[in-house]
């Protein structure tokens, strides 16, 4: 009992140490507590004046900011308006560009259209001489044909084209007929001018010819008659041959 | 004077006697030369150009020759 008392005193003891402890744990607690509720509140006071340092800056920084926000939504405005005009200018040029782009279309389509008329008209050329060609081929059948046809009618038509023949042989008769008076006149013009012709050079060389004999035969007798027989007759009637030639044959001058 | 002025007659009618034959000669070739001319234009059948041709030819050829020997 003893010993259990003993170890009952020795646990006591040990509780007392225990419980001193954990009193003087207890009290470095509650200093803890203090120390740490002041620590916090001291860094929650430091914490505070930094962010009110931090909140004035950031108030100005908030009032620059606003500031640059007014400026920025003023450019914005600005921007949008201009973003705005160079919207509709760029429309006004898509429009002019897509106005040039149909003209431009349209002009290629004018174009391509009016090639497509040449060639057309190419076509319509080449078909039309093919149907000229057919046509003058078709004009002489059909000649023939009718020639044909008269050959083949003609006997049943005989009196009167035998009568129609007549007339055109008559007409053609006279007109023979005037022409032959036309070629017999021209005939008997070329006659008399032959003939005249004829008797004028006949008549020239007669002439000429008498002329020549004359000479000759005056010669001749120059020869044969001495005319210093003469001489004394003729120089006192002052008169050469020829003059008295003329004087005795004036018909032949 | 009378035997002057026969003297002169006798010397003028001594060429022109002479003369007179040739051109009398002449006058009756060409006559009969303008005579067939005319045959060949007035002849019953057609005309011959050829003849009439060389007739003419003939003429003028002589013409010319005539004038040559005149100049």
């Amino acid at each position: 009992m003893k010993k259990e008392n003993e170890q009952l005193q020795e646990e006591v003891e040990k509780l007392k140490r225990s419980v001193k402890e954990i009193s003087r744990r207890e009290a470095t607690l509650k200093e803890f507590k203090v120390l740490s509720s002041s620590i916090f509140l001291l860094s929650i006071s430091y914490l505070f004046l930094n962010y009110q340092e931090k909140y004035e800056i950031l108030k100005n920084s908030e009032k620059a900011l606003q500031n640059e926000k007014a400026d920025l939504t003023d450019k914005l405005k600005q921007l949008k308006a201009d973003l705005t005009r160079k919207d509709q200018a760029v429309k006004d040029m898509r429009e002019k560009i897509d106005i040039i782009h149909q003209q431009g279309d349209l002009k290629r389509e004018e174009s391509e259209e009016l090639e497509k008329a040449k060639d057309q008209l190419r076509k319509l050329k080449v078909d039309l001489e093919r149907k000229e060609q057919t046509i003058k081929l078709l004009k002489s059948r059909i000649e023939t044909l009718e020639k044909e046809q008269t050959k083949e009618q003609t006997p049943q038509k005989a009196p009167v084209t035998n009568t129609l023949e007549l007339e055109k042989e008559v007409k053609r008769h006279e007109q023979t007929k005037i022409q032959l008076k036309k070629l017999e006149s021209q005939y008997q013009n070329l006659i008399f001018v032959m003939r005249r012709l004829f008797r004028d050079t006949v008549a020239v060389i007669q002439k000429l010819k008498s002329r020549v004999a004359r000479e000759t035969s005056m010669k001749q007798v120059r020869q044969t008659i001495d005319p210093n027989k003469f001489s004394d007759s003729i120089d006192i009637l002052n008169l050469s041959p020829e003059e008295i030639q003329m004087f005795v044959d004036a018909k032949s001058n | 004077m009378f035997v002057i002025m026969a003297d002169v007659l006798f010397y003028s009618l001594g060429y022109s006697t002479v003369g007179q034959a040739n051109v009398q000669d002449t006058s009756f070739q060409y006559t009969k030369l303008v005579e067939k001319f005319e045959e060949e234009l007035n002849g019953r059948g057609m005309l011959n150009p050829s003849v009439l041709y060389d007739m003419m030819n003939n003429v003028i050829e002589e013409r010319v020759g005539v004038e040559k020997k005149i100049q």
